[in-house]
């Protein structure tokens, strides 16, 4: 569970969160969605204790601000944007960055945090992987062991700041249902950043939409994904339709007709 | 000497460097994985997938200890007088506390227990401490080109022991001086660095705010104390000669003493960096994501600076500013054993003490008559290494 109360964030004079209060339950997938300096990373970023911030702070019932480094990355596991890749080292070494949190001051991993992280590496598929470069992986490979270096925290919390920005549409989507199917075996609490608004729409249980540093909706897809809300959020002609099947998409209209060819 | 090229500030200093996945760099990498393995320029074709075949944590170790043994025998053995091995075994045989009869020369064991040895010695902590430095700079500044006088060690020390020399006072106090000058002088540069990072980076995410700031103060200082030490030796041109002699390094005036003053500081400054590798792995992620991962980065840099910096001071105080060391050696270990700082670290300490052990039998016989400054044999050495080790990380972009 996160509970975030009245989250302030500024930046010398710039105001990033203007007292911002969401609540994700345990087990719930929250997406934050908005447009570009909204807010989003830097919510994710303070939750994570990686930003200086005001305001309440619970993670997992705990009091996030009086946590050690240590502490908070055993409750919540933090994946940035783009994610720093080592090219020369291996997935195994990777993922067993994970075991961090677990593992004492001058302590090195044990057999059996070797064996958590290449029983992760077999659940993403990425078996083969164990003894490669990360230079030599593709973009989904990547993605997958990144979440595998999360899931090696074992924190009951994941954070995930565009976990598909770097991926191509299947791959996404590939990436999206894995997240919930982890989050489904291992009740976990999701909060992530999705830029791609019907993405975000069919994964997550709730959307909390930003607007310079405040939220300007909170509720289930069908509440948040309107045209108007949109429009005005994004400064953007937006529509949202509904597919047959009952599945909403976010469509952009062009500013101008397209000229005749 | 004073100035070694590796004062260059941070070109990864920021948490969005040249690595991330995303955008066109996932691509990119996608297509290379497509290719046979990555068949980089220079000849680094390999197997589909593989590195270059580094040499692995227990052999490099093997190595680089089997290298430095070769290195210690050859230097009490190679000099003006050359000593058969025979005669160095019975030598140290006859120091053993029950040993067996032997019978040395009385000059020969002169010249390997009082000259040799001590100067051998000396040399193989200096040069382990400098190498043990260079690489923990090189891992906790997240930057290939960071020496072991990246925040001022050097100038510090340079200006302290000019003081001590231009004001006629007895030379024991050299050591402590310029011990206590490059002490002081990184103490300064961290907290200038650690203080302007935290009031101008404020966007920066906790962890990462400071450390580019510490690298510039490091350049500032550096530059201010080299500025002072410069007046001082201009201005008393009597003592040009052994200010300059001190500046250049070396290990001509060896004792017994000065290898035990400094062994304390090789010890507690060697095992802590070595008990730092692994989490110096954990760095390589980066401030923000070591950070998350439970990391106190500030922390980590602050013991690791601590302890390379006392391993460093102490190696300076008895051997002036001998370069390159600190910046070849754990580049030579990055490139045979592997790119991970838990073999980076203890290589570079053995093959440190092996190099300028090395260095320095080349320093004293390379003229028959006189000495060459070690610092112009390790820069010799140094400069086209540097060279060749650029020339190969644009190849393959990663020292990561």
């Amino acid at each position: 569970m996160i509970g975030v109360d009245d989250l302030r964030v500024s930046f010398g004079a710039t105001t990033a969160l203007d007292g911002v209060s969401v609540t994700v339950a345990t087990g719930e997938w929250v997406a934050l969605i908005g447009p570009n300096g909204a807010g989003k990373t830097t919510m994710l970023r303070a939750i994570a204790g990686l930003t200086h911030s005001a305001g309440g702070i619970v993670l997992a019932g705990q009091p996030g601000r009086q946590l050690s480094h240590r502490r908070r990355a055993r409750l919540i596991a933090y994946v940035p944007q783009h994610p720093q890749l080592p090219p020369e080292m291996t997935g195994l070494d990777y993922v067993l960055l994970g075991r961090t949190p677990h593992l004492g001051y001058f302590a090195v991993e044990s057999q059996s945090d070797r064996r958590i992280c290449l029983d992760l590496l077999d659940r993403m598929a990425l078996t083969d992987m164990a003894g490669r470069r990360i230079a030599t992986m593709s973009g989904g490979e990547a993605q997958r062991l990144v979440l595998a270096r999360a899931l090696a925290q074992q924190a009951p919390i994941l954070v995930l700041d565009e976990p598909t920005s770097s991926l191509d549409l299947g791959r996404r989507v590939d990436a999206l249902e894995l997240i919930d199917e982890l989050r489904g075996e291992r009740s976990l609490t999701v909060l992530s950043a999705i830029h791609d608004l019907t993405l975000a729409g069919q994964f997550a249980d709730r959307l909390v939409l930003l607007r310079h540093g405040k939220v300007a909706a909170d509720g289930k897809p069908t509440d948040v994904l309107r045209d108007n809300l949109l429009s005005e959020t994004f400064g953007a002609g937006i529509g949202v339709l509904r597919t047959a099947g009952g599945e909403l998409a976010v469509i952009s209209h062009r500013q101008r007709p397209a000229s005749p060819a | 000497m004073r100035s070694s090229p590796a004062r260059v500030p941070n070109d990864r200093v920021g948490d969005r460097a040249d690595q991330a996945i995303g955008g066109s760099q996932a691509g990119r990498r996608r297509s290379g994985a497509g290719r046979a393995g990555r068949a980089g320029p220079g000849g680094r074709a390999g197997p589909a997938g593989r590195a270059p075949a580094p040499l692995g944590p227990a052999r490099a170790v093997i190595a680089a200890t089997a290298i430095l043994a070769i290195a210690l025998l050859a230097g009490v053995s190679i000099g003006p007088v050359s000593v058969p091995l025979g005669i160095i075994a019975d030598t140290l045989a006859a120091h053993l506390p029950w040993h067996p009869a032997v019978s040395v020369p009385p000059i020969d064991a002169a010249i390997i227990w009082q000259i040799r040895l001590p100067r051998v010695l000396l040399g193989a902590l200096v040069g382990s401490m400098l190498a043990g430095g260079g690489a923990a700079y090189q891992g906790v500044f997240r930057n290939p080109l960071a020496d072991p006088y990246l925040l001022g060690v050097a100038a510090g020390a340079g200006l302290g022991a000019t003081a001590v020399i231009i004001s006629g006072g007895s030379l024991n106090l050299l050591p402590v001086a310029a011990f206590g000058g490059g002490v002081a002088a990184v103490a300064l540069t961290y907290s200038l660095g650690a203080r302007a990072g935290r009031h101008g980076e404020d966007a920066a995410p906790r962890g990462a705010a400071g450390t580019a700031s510490i690298l510039l103060a490091g350049i500032a200082v550096a530059a201010l104390l080299t500025a002072a030490q410069t007046y001082l030796q201009q201005a008393h041109t009597q003592t040009l000669q052994s200010v300059y002699a001190w500046i250049l390094g070396g290990l001509s005036s060896a004792t017994w003493s000065q290898a035990w003053l400094i062994v304390p500081y090789v010890l507690i400054s060697g095992s802590t960096l070595l008990a730092h590798r692994r989490l110096l792995d954990v760095l390589r992620v980066g401030e923000t994501e070591a950070s998350a991962l439970g990391l106190n980065v500030p922390r980590l840099r602050l013991i690791v600076v601590i302890a390379a910096t006392l391993g460093v001071a102490a190696a300076v105080s008895v051997s002036g500013l001998i370069g390159f060391v600190g910046i070849i050696v754990p580049h030579l270990a990055r490139l045979t054993a592997g790119a991970s700082y838990r073999i980076i670290v203890p290589v570079s300490m053995i093959g440190g003490a092996a190099f300028l052990v090395l260095a320095d039998i080349a320093a004293r016989t390379v003229q028959p008559d006189t000495e060459v400054p070690i610092g112009v044999i390790t820069a010799a050495i140094g400069a086209p290494f540097f060279l060749f080790v650029l020339r190969s990380r644009r190849a393959r972009a990663d020292t990561s």
